[in-house]
C-alpha cells in the first residue's frame, strides 16, 4: 500500500515538473545567439591606451572606437568622427558623430576625446601609443562635437597613428574612477565586457545603444583562450567554437581537408624579414647584403617555413596595394644564384662564417632559418644557426647582439609609421643599426605631405633603396587565418589583424 | 608515532629553502628580463624609461638582496604581485589549485581502476598470451607521450555523446555533469602512462609475494584460490605500492602543466608556463614552491600511511 502511494507521489510530481518545464520553455525569450570564437592568447590588461599585446588588441576592437579607423582595403575611414578637414597641413579638425554613448550610457562627447588623447601624450601613462601621436602639440573642444587637433610639424601618419588600438577613445569619468582600465572597459564599441574568467573564457554582451543602427548582429561573443593550435582546431571540429584564429600552417591544411569548414586567409601587414647587424662583418659591406638578397629564394622559403601561406613582399607589406610597389619591379626578387656569387667574391665574404639567429616562437621562425641556411651555402657562405627560447631572443635583439636573426616585423598601413621607427639612422627599432643618408633623406620627405598623390613616389623610391641596400632582405607578408563553421557569415580579415568585423557576423543556421 | 611525525615535518623545512632559492636562482638567470618581455619586439621605449620601469619592478637591486626581500615576504605570507598582471599571486594559486588537484586525484583513481585489476590478472595468469598481450599494452602506454595521447584524443574523438573535447571549464561543486564532462579526456591522458606503471609493479609485486612460503603453505590446507589471493597476497602485496602511488602523485602534478595547455584549462600549470615565458618571477617562484610544498606533504603522508600499515617502519 505504502510503496503504491510513494509510486504515485512520484508520477504526480513528475508531472508537475514536466509541466513546469513546458511552460518555462514556452514564455521564455528566443534563445541567446553566441559567436564563440578561439584564440591561442590570454590577454593581461583591457587599457587601450596601455596595452602592448596583439592578443589585447583583439578584444579591445570590439570594446572600444576611434576616431578614425581602417576598412578592409587598408583605406582610413571615419569611426568616432564623421569627417575630418585640414586648415593647413599642421592642423586636423574632426566634426564627431551625435548621440553615440558609452556603455554606460553618458553621451561621448570632444571632452572624452582630448581628455584620450592628453592621457596618451601623459609619460605617467606610458602609453604605447604615445610616440604614434606625440607630434601633437594642441588638443582643443571648441565644441561639444569638434575637436582640433595641431601638430608640432607637418606628419602624414597622424591618421595611423589615431587608427591604432593603442588610440582608442576611453570614457573620462570612467577612468577617473577606476584609475585605469586593465580589468574593465569604458568604451562605446559594438560589445560590452560581461564576464571574465582569466586562461578560460571572455564574455561579451551585445551593445543595444550601439551606433550603428542593426549591429551587431550576434548577442554575445566568448574569446575562449586556448593555447594548442591542434586543440583550436578540435575545438572548431566538435563545434564548441564558432571560429578560431590558427598560425600554425600544419594545423591549417588539416582544416583545409574538412569538408564543412570555411577557412579565410588573407594576407597581413606582419612583414618577415631576414635581418643584418650593418655593424658587424662580412654585413658591413653593402654588396654583401644586396648579394644575400639576391641568394634568398623567398619563394622557397615562404613554401618551406608556411606552408605557402602568404605572398612575396617588398620593404612595404604586399597587401598595402596603395604604397608596395609590385615585386617585379625589383631585381633582387628573381634568385640568382651567379650575382650573389660574384657580389662576394668583389666584396671577399667568400666562405665568411656567421650565426643566424632564430626563435620558434613564431610560426616556421626555425624552418625559415634552415631553407635559409641552405640557400645562403649554395653561393659560398657558411652560417650556423642559433636556435633560442623567446626570452633569450629577446634579450639578444633588444641588445641588437646578433649576426643575422629571422625576423616578423608588425607592419602599418601607412609607410612613414612602419619605416621611419624602422629604418630611420635614429629609428627606434632600427636594430640593423642601419645608416643611410639617402634614405633618411626620402623617410623625411614622406612624411611632410598628406596626399598619396605626392607621397607614393617618394616612397617607391624608397622601396628601392631598401631593397638594394638592404639592411634586412624582405621576405614575404604571412596570411593571417581563421577557419570557422559554415554557418558564421559576414566576417572580413581586416590586413591589420583587427577583428572589427565582427560586428557585421552573424549566426545563420 | 609523534615523535616520528614531528622529526618528518621538521625535513620539510630545509627542503622547501633549498627548492626556493633553487627556483629564484634558474628563473632570474635565464637570458632576458619581465621588462623585455613585456615590451616585446614592436614597443619603442627609452633607455630611461626601461630604467624607471626596472625600479618599479624592484628588478635593479642585486640578486641577493632580491631574494632576501621576496623570502621574509614569502615567510609573512606574502607572494607579492605579478609583474605581468598585477595582480596578488598567492589568491591566483589558490584559485587554480582545485583545478589541478582535480585532475591529478582523477587520473590517479582511473590508472587505479585501469593498473589493480589488469596487473592482478597478469600475475596470476603469469605466462599466459594474455600476460604477454597485457606487458605490451602496458609497455606501450608507458611509451606514449601524454601530450600526443591528447591531441590524438581531441582530433579522432570530437564530440562523443556528453564528453566535451574542448569544454569550458566549471567547478565540481558548482556543476558535477559538467565539470567531469570537461575533466575525463585530461583525466584519461593523464592518467594512462600511470596506469601503466602500476599495472607493471602490481604484477611482480605480487609474483614476488606469490612465491613466499605462506602462500605455498594457505593453498596447501585447501584454501580456495581467490580466498589466498584476496586474504594473504594482495594485502601484503599492495604495501610497496603506496610508495609508488605517493611518489607518482608527484609527478602527476607536473603533468598536469601540458595537459591544461593542451585542453586550454584553467590550472596551476598554465599559470606557471605563462609566467615563465614571460619571466614573471614573483609567478614562477609562488607557483614551484607551492608545488613543492604538496610534493612534500604527499610523501609525508605516504611515509605515515605506510607507518601505519608496517608497524616495523615506526620502530625502525
Amino acid at each position: 500500500m505504502r510503496v503504491r502511494r510513494l509510486a504515485w507521489l512520484c508520477v504526480t510530481v513528475a508531472v508537475a515538473a514536466s509541466l513546469a518545464a513546458g511552460q518555462v520553455r514556452a514564455g521564455a525569450a528566443p534563445a541567446k545567439v553566441t559567436l564563440t570564437l578561439g584564440v591561442d592568447q590570454e590577454v593581461v590588461g583591457l587599457d587601450p591606451n596601455k596595452v602592448t599585446a596583439f592578443s589585447s588588441f583583439r578584444r579591445i576592437d570590439l570594446l572600444y572606437n576611434k576616431l578614425v579607423t581602417y576598412d578592409a582595403g587598408l583605406h582610413v575611414v571615419g569611426d568616432l568622427a564623421e569627417s575630418w578637414d585640414n586648415p593647413d597641413s599642421r592642423t586636423y579638425v574632426f566634426h564627431l558623430r551625435h548621440g553615440v554613448v558609452f556603455h554606460d550610457g553618458t553621451e561621448m562627447t570632444s571632452a572624452d576625446i582630448v581628455y584620450t588623447i592628453n592621457r596618451i601624450l601623459d609619460p605617467k601613462t606610458a602609453s604605447p601609443g604615445r610616440s604614434y601621436i606625440d607630434v601633437i602639440d594642441g588638443v582643443t573642444a571648441p565644441d561639444r562635437y569638434t575637436v582640433r587637433l595641431h601638430l608640432a610639424y607637418p606628419l602624414a601618419s597622424l591618421l595611423s597613428g589615431l587608427a591604432s588600438g593603442n588610440a582608442a577613445i576611453v570614457e573620462r569619468a570612467a577612468v577617473e574612477k577606476a584609475g585605469d582600465l586593465q580589468k574593465t572597459e569604458a568604451g562605446t564599441g559594438p560589445f560590452m565586457l560581461a564576464e571574465w574568467v582569466p586562461d578560460n573564457f571572455m564574455r561579451l554582451a551585445r551593445n543595444p545603444r550601439y551606433f550603428k543602427r542593426g549591429l551587431p548582429r550576434v548577442d554575445e561573443v566568448v574569446y575562449r583562450v586556448i593555447p594548442e593550435q591542434a586543440s583550436l582546431l578540435a575545438g572548431v571540429r566538435s563545434r564548441s567554437l564558432d571560429m578560431a584564429t590558427i598560425s600554425d600552417g600544419s594545423v591549417v591544411k588539416q582544416a583545409m581537408g574538412e569538408r564543412a569548414l570555411v577557412v579565410a586567409q588573407a594576407p597581413s601587414l606582419n612583414l618577415r624579414i631576414f635581418s643584418f647587424n650593418t655593424t658587424r662583418r662580412p654585413f658591413t659591406d653593402a654588396r654583401v647584403r644586396d648579394a644575400i638578397a639576391f641568394a634568398i629564394d623567398r619563394q622557397a622559403v615562404l613554401n618551406a617555413a608556411e606552408f605557402g601561406m602568404g605572398v612575396v613582399s617588398g620593404p612595404i607589406p604586399a597587401p598595402d596595394k596603395v604604397w608596395a610597389l609590385p615585386v617585379s619591379d625589383f631585381p633582387e626578387y628573381r634568385p640568382n644564384q651567379a650575382r650573389a656569387r660574384q657580389l662576394i667574391q668583389e666584396a671577399g665574404a667568400s666562405g665568411a662564417s656567421f650565426t643566424i639567429t632564430a626563435a620558434a616562437t613564431y610560426e616556421g621562425g626555425i624552418a625559415e632559418a634552415q631553407v635559409i641556411q641552405n640557400q645562403l651555402k649554395a653561393v659560398g657562405l657558411n652560417p650556423t644557426i642559433q636556435n633560442v627560447e623567446w626570452g633569450q631572443y629577446i634579450n639578444l635583439w633588444v641588445k641588437r647582439d646578433f649576426d643575422t636573426m629571422v625576423e616578423l616585423r608588425g607592419g602599418d598601413p601607412d609607410p612613414d609609421r612602419f619605416l621611419y621607427r624602422t629604418f630611420y639612422s635614429t629609428g627606434a627599432v632600427n636594430n640593423f643599426l642601419f645608416k643611410d643618408s639617402t634614405v633618411d633623406r626620402l623617410l623625411d620627405r614622406g612624411r611632410v605631405h598628406l596626399t598619396v598623390a605626392e607621397r607614393a613616389p617618394i616612397y617607391h623610391d624608397l622601396e628601392r633603396a631598401l631593397v638594394t641596400d638592404a639592411p634586412a632582405v624582405f621576405l614575404y607578408a604571412p596570411y593571417e587565418t581563421q577557419v570557422m563553421q559554415s554557418y558564421v557569415k559576414g566576417f572580413r580579415i581586416v590586413p591589420t589583424g583587427a577583428l572589427t568585423y565582427l560586428e557585421q557576423t552573424s549566426i545563420e543556421r | 608515532m609523534a615523535a616520528f611525525l614531528a622529526g618528518r615535518l621538521l625535513t620539510v623545512i630545509p627542503v622547501l629553502w633549498g627548492v626556493s632559492i633553487v627556483v629564484f636562482l634558474l628563473i632570474h638567470l635565464l637570458p632576458g628580463n619581465a621588462i623585455q618581455m613585456f615590451l616585446g619586439t614592436q614597443v619603442e621605449m627609452t633607455p630611461a624609461q626601461m630604467d624607471e620601469l626596472r625600479r618599479l619592478f624592484g628588478l635593479n637591486k642585486p640578486l641577493p638582496l632580491q631574494y632576501v626581500d621576496w623570502i621574509t615576504r614569502i615567510l609573512r605570507g606574502d607572494f607579492g604581485v605579478s609583474l605581468r598582471t598585477s595582480r596578488a599571486v598567492l589568491p591566483d594559486i589558490v584559485a587554480r589549485l582545485p583545478l589541478s588537484g582535480e585532475i591529478t586525484l582523477l587520473a590517479l583513481l582511473i590508472a587505479l581502476a585501469i593498473a589493480v585489476p589488469i596487473g592482478i590478472a597478469a600475475a596470476v595468469r603469469r605466462g599466459s598470451a594474455a600476460d604477454a598481450a597485457i606487458q605490451f599494452g602496458g609497455l606501450a602506454g608507458l611509451s606514449i607521450p601524454n601530450f600526443w595521447l591528447a591531441t590524438m584524443l581531441l582530433l579522432a574523438l570530437g564530440n562523443v555523446g556528453t564528453i566535451a573535447s574542448i569544454g569550458i571549464y566549471v567547478g565540481f561543486f558548482s556543476n558535477p555533469a559538467k565539470n567531469l564532462a570537461v575533466m575525463a579526456l585530461p583525466s584519461f591522458s593523464l592518467g594512462i602512462a600511470l596506469a601503466a606503471v602500476m599495472m607493471r609493479f602490481i604484477r611482480s609485486s605480487l609474483l614476488e609475494v606469490l612465491g613466499h612460503d605462506y602462500v605455498r603453505t594457505a593453498r596447501a590446507k585447501g584454501l580456495r584460490e581467490r580466498l589466498v589471493l584476496y586474504r594473504h597476497v594482495l594485502r601484503n602485496a599492495l604495501i610497496p605500492v603506496i610508495t609508488v602511488v605517493g611518489f607518482q602523485v608527484g609527478y602527476l602534478l607536473g603533468g598536469t602543466v601540458v595537459i591544461e595547455e593542451v585542453f586550454a584549462l584553467p590550472g596551476m600549470g598554465r599559470l606557471a608556463l605563462a609566467a615563465i615565458s614571460q619571466r614573471d618571477y614573483p609567478v614562477v617562484q609562488g607557483v614551484v614552491l607551492v608545488i613543492a610544498l604538496l610534493f612534500v606533504l604527499v610523501n609525508l603522508a605516504v611515509d605515515v600511511a605506510y607507518a601505519f600499515v608496517d608497524p616495523r617502519v615506526r620502530f625502525a
